[in-house]
């Protein structure tokens, strides 16, 4: 029986290595390894376990000053950082749904449309942004500099959100939405709402009847104020 | 049987006598003591059952295959835990934490909404009723889309039920519900509004008056096609 315990490539090249545990287990306390310490390599992968419960739990400490890179974790205690957690936006995506695959904050410009374009000018618009997995939350605000008299047809809509809103009734979002300096009709309720499969926020409005209309031109005024508020779900694939 | 006792001095040397036990009977090697090592090469399992100290080095896992298991110990982080595959998976039943700083849960999902008048559903039918949720930690964001196709003709006060969690109990957990509405009718110079209820899963809607006085919606405000999207970020209990 070959029993060799451990091999020493002691040749002074720099590339040192312990290897000769194949094919057994070792349990042991106090290891100290002053330099990377790699398993599997272009070997046998292997696993790495810190207490499986044969004897009493451990921890494993990373207190290296830059970052520590995992590609998989499974486990069933804490996961416990001292910086953040990076997710990095080109990994794959999950269609688990316990699985958080995507964060990103950001910002980004918005502009009040009307039908199909835009001409007016803007004292401010903009949004931030944070995506949590699936979950979009934005909010914003316009303030209308210079309406332009050109009259433009169709119904107002809040353009540039960050990601599409998933394709199905349940993604249908309501916003919110604070305005000032509107032509609104006498006891009309202004509403917001995301619609599904697209970038938009659509402006209505809705009489005590229940009727819904959507926003236009002729309910702005140079100096009309929108800050809005909206949280939706986008596609798991993006 | 035990085999044979070593000591690594360094990695150029292999000296003899200090502590290590190697069992080639049980297959099994343990110390009480100390190694220090520079580069370690391990092809199988490394089982360690109390703390694995890197000090200032790097711990690699081969991509390829390797997994790092912590069974039942924390993992503990010193710099950013880089998810470069893009996901960090939760289990599927919550080990929820009172740490205010954890996060502990991470949960996609879809649900219905029920819509009751007085207590009762009889006869009400729908078009569609879908929700999505996302829940991050206590954070639980829902949009929803529900069309009657008939309102049925049970009457009084409406509830909207079937959020996926309950609301925390406490005046704290109260939360405004954002809505779009259409075919939904109210009193002149009303206007209309939602809110969770706490300890509970639903959602009340009501109308408020000029003069502030609120009152809850019944069938009376429904009409057999109304159109409900709404959407609500709220804390759950745990």
């Amino acid at each position: 029986m070959t029993a060799r315990l451990f091999y020493v490539d002691g040749d002074a090249d720099g590339t040192e290595n312990l290897t000769g545990i194949t094919g057994s287990s070792a349990s042991a306390a106090g290891f100290h390894f002053a330099h990377p310490f790699i398993i599997g390599a272009s070997e046998i992968a292997g696993d790495l376990e810190v207490a499986t419960g044969k004897l009493s739990d451990g921890n494993m400490i990373m207190d290296a000053d830059g970052a520590s890179t995992i590609g998989d974790v499974d486990a069933d205690n804490l996961i416990t950082t001292n910086g953040g957690i990076y997710i990095n936006p080109e990994g794959t995506r999950s269609t688990d749904v316990n699985t958080l695959d995507f964060f990103e904050e950001g910002a980004k410009s918005c502009r009040l449309v009307f039908g199909v374009g835009f001409d007016s000018t803007y004292t401010e618009a903009s949004m931030n942004y944070v995506r949590i997995g699936r979950l979009v939350k934005v909010n914003g605000r316009i303030q209308i500099r210079d309406l332009n008299n050109s009259s433009p047809a169709g119904g107002a809509r809040i353009s540039g959100l960050p990601y599409p809103v998933t394709l199905s009734n349940s993604a249908y979002s309501a916003a919110t939405i604070y305005f000032r300096v509107l032509n609104n009709p006498a006891d009309e309720q202004i509403q917001a709402y995301a619609s599904k499969g697209e970038d938009y926020i659509y402006l209505e409005t809705v009489t005590a009847d229940g009727l819904a209309s959507g926003m236009n031109y002729e309910h702005f005024l140079n100096g009309s104020t929108l800050v809005f508020q909206c949280s939706y779900f986008t596609d798991a694939a993006l | 049987m035990t085999k044979q006792i070593v000591y690594v001095d360094d990695v150029t040397r292999v000296v003899g006598d200090a502590g290590i036990v190697y069992d080639s009977v049980a297959g099994t090697m343990t110390t009480s003591t100390t190694i220090n090592a520079t580069d370690v090469t391990i092809s199988d399992t490394l089982d360690v059952v109390g703390d694995a100290d890197f000090g200032g080095g790097a711990v690699t896992i081969d991509g390829t295959s390797g997994d790092v298991v912590v069974a039942d110990g924390d993992l503990t982080i010193g710099g950013t835990l880089n998810a470069n595959n893009g996901q960090i998976a939760f289990p599927a039943s919550q080990n929820a934490s009172a740490d205010a700083n954890t996060l502990d849960d991470y949960q996609e999902g879809t649900f219905d909404f029920d819509i009751t008048f007085g207590g009762g559903s009889t006869g009400i039918t729908y078009d569609d009723k879908a929700g999505l949720y996302v829940k991050i930690g206590k954070l639980v964001t829902i949009t929803g889309y529900i069309k009657l196709t008939s309102k049925g003709t049970d009457t009084g006060n409406c509830l909207i039920s079937g959020l996926p969690f309950s609301i925390h109990n406490g005046n704290s957990g109260y939360t405004s519900v954002g809505l779009r509405v259409r075919n939904m009718t109210r009193a002149a110079g009303e206007q209309i509004q939602g809110y969770g209820t706490i300890n509970g899963a639903s959602i009340v809607l009501n109308t408020v008056t000029a003069a502030g006085a609120s009152t809850t919606l019944t069938d009376a405000n429904f009409e057999d096609d109304t159109i409900l999207i709404v959407s609500m970020s709220y804390l759950a209990t745990a």
